[in-house]
């Protein structure tokens, strides 16, 4: 005996956010789908009788208590310290309650200012250049023949090497008289002394960035345009389209949902810079390309000041979370588009 | 009605449209040149320092710090391995980032995979399951620095400093939602009939688990298992911070040599070689799920 989809104790339709069954419009701006998308347009999915909740909680109980335990309660040990000062190089101190003066201390600090700064600018450009020459890139690539899959697939080495090995490769490469520094010099260019001139040194960080998660958006578009919908293609075609015209008012369009997820994505871990600041330039020279996360490290494990340390990390922490609520609203809105 | 997505159509179709207009025939020719000069010159950037850091290890001191620099040296020589290998107790290390890689993503995914199932199938009151489940994408979404004060003094009062357990454990933790959040995704794309029948069976949720869902989901459980893996082994503001000598995992190393030993261009590329390989190897098998793993299951292919 099978019972249908619509028996008693299983889920309504609707209730996830997830869209994998949802009837496709024509006129869908539809770019996320699934391998299978299922005709019913009710949510086939399984779900427990009502008697099996305590199971499936005892299914949640060890993540949530590991979760607890490294997020949950540093979260709020951070919190609390925010609100002391404590220089733990100075043995036998406790923290003392001293109000908002960290966040004050912070907010005023010159270096923290530029740092987050320094931040911002990192996440928003390199997040820019790497949606352009993603996305760019994936267009070029889109044939599915088996030529551009193993080209695709040397496309993503840089994403997947291990970022400190990236940083150093760089650093080799960035060097005075290096590999790039001579390029520069065969077309004719003065060397560039990447880790001496403030703007340089940034833009550097930002070019290795750059360098290493192109390929993230690469692949995730190449899935995105694979999987778009060949109906308004064939009507383009019919109505005597340019390419740029099928590209501006086609493939941007449905791509449109997909691109502010990734962008979003992306920049939430552009951000988070810190294994190649530290092995580049570590902040360097002078405050040029400190980062948000360079400066608690250095606030926290090297001055020790933990209280200024755990207020600059609520901060950034509140910036996060606005960020990811955005996040939210992005990926459910590219998934209920379909 | 269904829109039917031809894959292979539509991509030719966005590579190529074919057009009967004679005039655009130009433009197809414009098209396909900067087609192929942006894929070269991306396939140029890729690897022209990929390979520069595989030769490099092999170079002698005049090859690599020669100018103008060589791709290809004169002569090829071992001594950066060799040295290497010598100087430091790289079996060491390297067995370090092997353990705490291999016993972090055995864990996250069993109980990451279990409280996906829990979150897919079952209905919290009081929205829980909407409420986890962001909970766990902001875990993920945060930067890892806000917590590591905290976590670094609760690492020396358990006297965890140093030790590989405190790594496993730090990394359980941060691959925990992202293992929670691929395998929800599969697990809702399970056929729900398999279940329901084991259910009317008489198998209990735990069976369930284990003997329908997971053996299903067997593919996915092995891509989830090596992303996690490789975000493990290249992990490295907890694996500084946590580490000082003897529990240093491969890139903590690695950035020892920038700082304490100069220009020693050829061990830092052969230790990179060594730290890379692996999961460049593994990453590239499962390339198929890393859209989804990177996107958490935001985009899939």
């Amino acid at each position: 005996m099978r019972p249908g989809p619509c028996g008693p104790g299983h889920s309504e339709p609707g209730a996830h956010e997830c869209a994998c069954a949802r009837p496709v419009s024509p006129r869908s701006t539809a770019t996320i789908t699934m391998a299978t998308a299922l005709p019913s347009p009710r949510k086939r999915r399984f779900s427990a009788r009502l008697g099996e909740q305590p199971v499936f909680i005892a299914f949640l109980l060890p993540a949530i208590i590991v979760l607890a335990i490294s997020s949950l309660y540093p979260l709020g040990r951070t919190f609390w310290l925010s609100f002391h000062t404590w220089f733990m190089n100075q043995p036998g101190t406790e923290p003392q309650w001293a109000g908002l003066a960290n966040y004050r201390a912070a907010l005023s600090d010159e270096v923290f200012r530029t740092s987050a700064y320094h931040t911002a600018i990192f996440g928003l450009g390199t997040v820019a250049a790497e949606l352009v020459l993603g996305l760019g890139l994936a267009l070029a690539i889109m044939t599915g023949s088996w030529w551009t899959r193993v080209i695709r697939s040397i496309l993503l080495i840089p994403m997947i090497m291990t970022p400190v090995v990236v940083g150093v490769l760089w650093r080799i490469l960035l060097f005075d008289k290096g590999l790039v520094n001579y390029l520069l010099d065969l077309v004719g260019l003065d060397p560039i002394l990447w880790f001496v001139e403030p703007t340089w040194a940034f833009i550097a960080v930002m070019l290795v960035d750059i360098w290493q998660w192109t390929p993230f958006v690469l692949i995730v578009m190449t899935a995105a345009i694979a999987a778009l919908p060949s109906e308004p293609y064939r009507a383009a075609q019919i109505d005597g389209a340019s390419r740029w015209q099928v590209f501006r008012y086609i493939t941007l369009p449905m791509l449109w949902p997909v691109i502010l997820v990734t962008a979003l994505l992306r920049f939430m871990d552009a951000i988070k810079v810190f294994d190649t600041i530290y092995v580049l330039t570590n902040g360097g020279p002078g405050y040029a390309t400190e980062m948000l996360s360079s400066y608690i490290y250095k606030q926290g494990l090297r001055y020790f000041n933990i209280g200024g340390a755990a207020a600059a990390s609520w901060l950034f922490l509140l910036a996060v979370i606005f960020l990811s609520l955005l996040v939210i609203w992005a990926r459910r809105r590219a998934s209920r588009s379909l | 009605m269904a829109v039917t997505t031809t894959t292979e159509e539509t991509r030719r179709l966005i590579a190529a449209p074919e057009t009967r207009q004679r005039r655009l025939r130009w433009g197809n020719v414009g098209w396909s040149v900067a087609r192929w000069i942006a894929l070269g010159l991306g396939l140029v950037i890729t690897l022209v320092p990929t390979l520069w850091l595989v030769t490099t290890s092999f170079k002698h001191e005049v090859d690599y710090l020669a100018y103008p620099p060589r791709l290809i040296p004169n002569s090829w020589t071992l001594d950066g391995y060799r040295v290497l290998f010598e100087r430091n107790e790289l079996g060491h290390f390297f067995m370090n980032s092997v353990v705490v890689t291999l016993s972090s993503t055995a864990l996250s995914v069993l109980i990451g995979s279990m409280a996906a199932y829990g979150l897919s199938r079952a209905k919290l009151p009081f929205k829980l399951n909407g409420i986890l489940a962001f909970w766990m994408l902001l875990t993920r979404m945060y930067p890892a620095i806000v917590t590591a004060i905290p976590y670094f003094l609760i690492m020396r009062e358990l006297q965890w400093l140093d030790t590989r357990r405190a790594l496993v454990f730090t990394y359980t933790a941060f691959n925990l939602p992202f293992v929670v959040w691929l395998m929800i995704g599969f697990f809702e794309e399970l056929p729900p009939e398999l279940e329901r029948a084991a259910m009317v069976d008489g198998c209990n949720a735990w069976q369930r688990f284990w003997k329908i869902v997971l053996p299903l989901s067997a593919p996915a459980l092995v891509a989830t298992a090596i992303l996690s893996a490789v975000l493990a082994w290249n992990e490295f503001l907890f694996a500084v911070m946590l580490t000082r000598i003897e529990a240093k995992t491969l890139p903590v190393v690695m950035s020892g040599f920038i700082t304490d030993k100069g220009m020693l261009w050829d061990q830092m590329t052969a230790l990179g070689v060594i730290t890379v390989l692996p999961v460049l190897v593994f990453a590239l098998a499962v390339q198929r799920y890393l859209v989804r793993g990177l996107t958490l299951g935001a985009v899939k292919e």
